[in-house]
């Protein structure tokens, strides 16, 4: 009896240290939410939470719906402005509840929905994530519906990388890119007045930068292993006229060389590979680095943090033509959206329409996707967002490919070998290419 | 001796049957809230799982061994399964030396010990998120503590940039997990420790035995289950390491800091190979079995002494 015994307690045990292993499957069954403090107090809408089951009535006139989204600190309240705009309206379909998820939780949340049926009606993605949900079956075919809006010319890259075999899943919300951040004083402190064109004359900036003043970083960019490097990198990768499924090319290997001659010099700091975006941001304001590569999102950052720098937006220097990563999130209907769609996308369309679209750009700081919004409708005397908008006619959206996120994965890869020494270019980016071309077939 | 047991099987007596119904809500949350995601967990671990077939569910294909076939030619596992292991033992070792030499320094009863104690379970407490980011900047090489000591000591003359090496990234999430780790093991000792009678050391303090020969020939072998709890323990939490390295490193630079548990969560949540992410989790999942194989082992041969 005292071997059986023995022998249950240790199977409990075993079980009770395996269960906590299990590859996230039963975690996140059971970590029901991860609330956020802003969004939810404030939320105006009864306090649903996120493990409800979708509330459909379809009796009732207004239909309760759950939007997901990773925002947090700004912009969550932002977006949290224009939902209670929406739901302040007295003709509206539906009522609007947000729910913040940690990013990494917010995408699991979704892979797992897509088995489990639990899922918010309308789904934020970055665009990059959005075609490997649409090839999921996340989504519901709105190409129709897209067509039909009043005004559905958006930025042609926005509106691709929400669109999968022809048939449109989600719209952009917000636009962004990256752009060249430059601190005047340091600038002027050593002597530099022509701004860098071109990557040589980047070069020599940082080479005079980094004489007249050793103790700062000519320029700070993020090389950390997540997306963020890879949204960094492809700026100078399209600049060379290469792209991600083409990175043995000559004009590949030429832009990976040139980010390895920036940390060779020291014109970047070793610990680029550890710091992500917002990591960046903070050595910028901090005076740690006289230039760097960000994006409009981190106005507000840059506000609070330095609110006296004297600052300004260039664009990102160029080998053979300018260029830029297009950042921004999609929205799209989700399969639980079914017997509500047309509730649903009331809501949807009227975060669509040219006025909300244009507030919310406009509290974010980020570019309305929206081509019928002009710049001068957005910003108008304002040369740091004009700037920004200049850039991004030269954006393009990261894929879009369904296994974006593994292909984003070999590209990490490639160029921290390369930045920390572990390949060479040639080696590094051959290796890549194939697994690459493996991807995608 | 059989018939008895198969008796046990189908023919309860009434006192059997009472006591089936007080463990069976135990054993029907155990089977539903753990059994199932394990089996589930394998039967993923065969079945072909990507973005394109996710949402199919059962009908998606079995594929026998693909899966681990594929995990087995990735180049990340040998490395993600070295450094689990460097990981594991390492700390394991410096948290339980270090343990056991604050729970015999604490077992002496002096001004403040209690307290003392009491403050250095700080760092066990603190969320590891945090930890893991404090050492990331005690470890940065331009404005971090630890490199702008070692070159004031002299010991080297340029920041090392621990984390940005392959070389040397893994030491920093082991750093802080020692440090994580030394209060838990600490702690457990402590309380083996005071489960020891003061008489047995009087005795033999009687009989001549010095120090040391106290603590080889006393300590140790009545610490012996505490001992076996700590390691065990300690080996499960340790090798299923995920937040030092997902905050400190991210598994970088390139793949130098990928252990099995952040190996499986990129293939299921970054690239949706669900399946392939199954079959890491179950080879950590056979592991952790041989280990709790033998720690069974240890339990009943204690027993049967």
């Amino acid at each position: 009896m005292k071997k059986v015994v023995s022998l249950i307690l240790g199977l409990t045990l075993l079980v009770g240290m395996l269960g906590a292993c299990a590859s996230g499957t039963d975690k996140s069954g059971k970590t029901a939410t991860v609330p956020n403090e802003t969004v939810e107090e404030s939320t105006t809408t009864d306090s649903t939470t996120t493990d409800s089951t979708t509330t459909e009535s379809p009796s009732g006139e207004k239909v309760d719906i759950q939007f997901w989204h990773h925002h947090s600190g700004g912009t969550a309240e932002n977006l949290e402005s224009m939902i209670n705009k929406y739901n302040k309206l007295p003709d509206r379909k539906a009522t609007v509840t947000l729910q913040y998820l940690p990013k990494n939780e917010l995408l699991k949340r979704y892979a797992l929905g897509v088995i489990s049926g639990d899922l918010p009606e309308v789904a934020l993605t970055d665009n990059a994530d959005t075609l490997s949900f649409a090839a999921m079956g996340m989504y519901v075919d709105i190409t129709d519906r897209v067509n039909a809006l009043e005004h559905p010319d958006f930025l042609p890259h926005a509106l691709n990388s929400g669109n999968y075999n022809g048939k449109q899943y989600s719209v952009p919300i917000r636009s962004n890119c990256l752009a060249l951040w430059v601190n005047n004083d340091m600038m002027t402190e050593a002597g530099i007045t022509e701004m860098p064109v071109t990557w040589d004359e980047l070069l020599e900036v940082c080479k005079t930068l980094k004489e007249k003043n050793p103790n700062v970083y000519p320029l700070a960019l993020s090389a950390v292993k997540t997306e963020d490097i890879v949204f960094q990198f492809l700026p100078f990768l399209f600049s060379a006229g290469a792209s991600w499924d083409t990175m043995d090319s000559p004009e590949a290997i030429e832009a990976l060389d040139f980010v390895k001659t920036l940390s060779d010099n020291g014109y970047i700091s070793m610990e680029v590979i550890n710091w992500s975006q917002n990591d960046v941001e903070k050595q910028f304001a901090a005076g740690n680095s006289a230039m760097m590569i960000n994006g409009s999102w981190q106005l507000p950052n840059i506000k609070n943090d330095a609110p006296d720098l004297n600052y300004s937006i260039i664009k990102i220097p160029m080998n053979k033509e300018y260029a830029s990563t297009l950042g921004g999130e999609n929205i799209g209907m989700t399969i639980a959206s079914e017997g509500n769609e047309d509730a649903v996308w009331d809501f949807m369309s009227w975060m669509e329409s040219l006025d909300s679209s244009l507030e919310y750009n406009t509290l974010c700081g980020t570019i309305s996707p929206n081509m019928a919004i002009t710049k001068e409708m957005q910003y108008p005397d304002n040369e740091v967002m004009s700037a920004f908008i200049d850039q991004a006619q030269y954006a393009v959206a990261r894929g879009p490919h369904p296994k974006w996120p593994e292909i984003s994965g070999i590209l990490q890869e490639c160029i921290q070998e390369i930045l920390t020494g572990t390949k060479t270019t040639k080696e590094s980016a051959k290796n890549a290419a194939e697994k690459i071309a493996a991807i995608i077939g | 001796m059989t018939k008895k047991k198969t008796k046990f099987l189908f023919n309860f007596d009434k006192q059997s049957k009472v006591g089936l119904a007080f463990i069976l809500p135990a054993l029907v949350y155990m089977i539903i809230m753990v059994g199932y995601p394990i089996v589930y967990n394998w039967v993923l671990s065969f079945q072909d799982v990507s973005v394109f077939n996710m949402a199919q569910g059962v009908k998606r294909p079995f594929i026998g061994l693909g899966n681990y076939r594929m995990i087995f030619s990735n180049d990340v596992l040998p490395i993600a399964l070295k450094n689990t292991f460097t990981y594991t033992i390492v700390s394991l070792f410096f948290q339980f030396v270090f343990g056991m030499l604050l729970a015999l320094l604490f077992n002496k009863k002096f001004f403040l010990s209690k307290t003392l104690r009491g403050l250095l379970v700080i760092s066990w407490v603190m969320p590891t998120t945090v930890t893991a980011l404090l050492f990331k900047y005690m470890l940065s090489p331009d404005a971090g503590i630890v490199d702008s000591f070692l070159m004031m000591t002299g010991l080297i003359k340029e920041p090392v940039g621990w984390l940005l090496k392959e070389k040397t990234a893994i030491w920093g999430p082991i750093f802080a997990n020692i440090w994580t780790g030394i209060p838990f093991n600490m702690l457990l000792l402590s309380t083996g420790l005071s489960g020891i009678s003061e008489e047995v050391y009087e005795s033999a303090g009687i009989d001549g035995a010095n120090a040391l020969q106290q603590f080889f020939k006393i300590t140790l072998p009545l610490l012996r289950p505490a001992i076996m709890s700590v390691l065990v323990l300690g080996f499960v939490y340790t090798f299923k390491v995920f937040e030092h390295i997902f905050v400190m490193t991210a598994g970088g630079p390139v793949n130098a800091t990928e252990v099995m548990a952040t190996f499986s969560y990129k293939l299921s949540f970054r690239n949706y190979y669900f399946g392939q992410g199954a079959a890491v989790a179950n080879i950590l999942f056979l592991i952790l079995f041989c280990v709790a194989l033998i720690y069974l082992r240890l339990i009943r041969k204690e027993e049967s002494m």
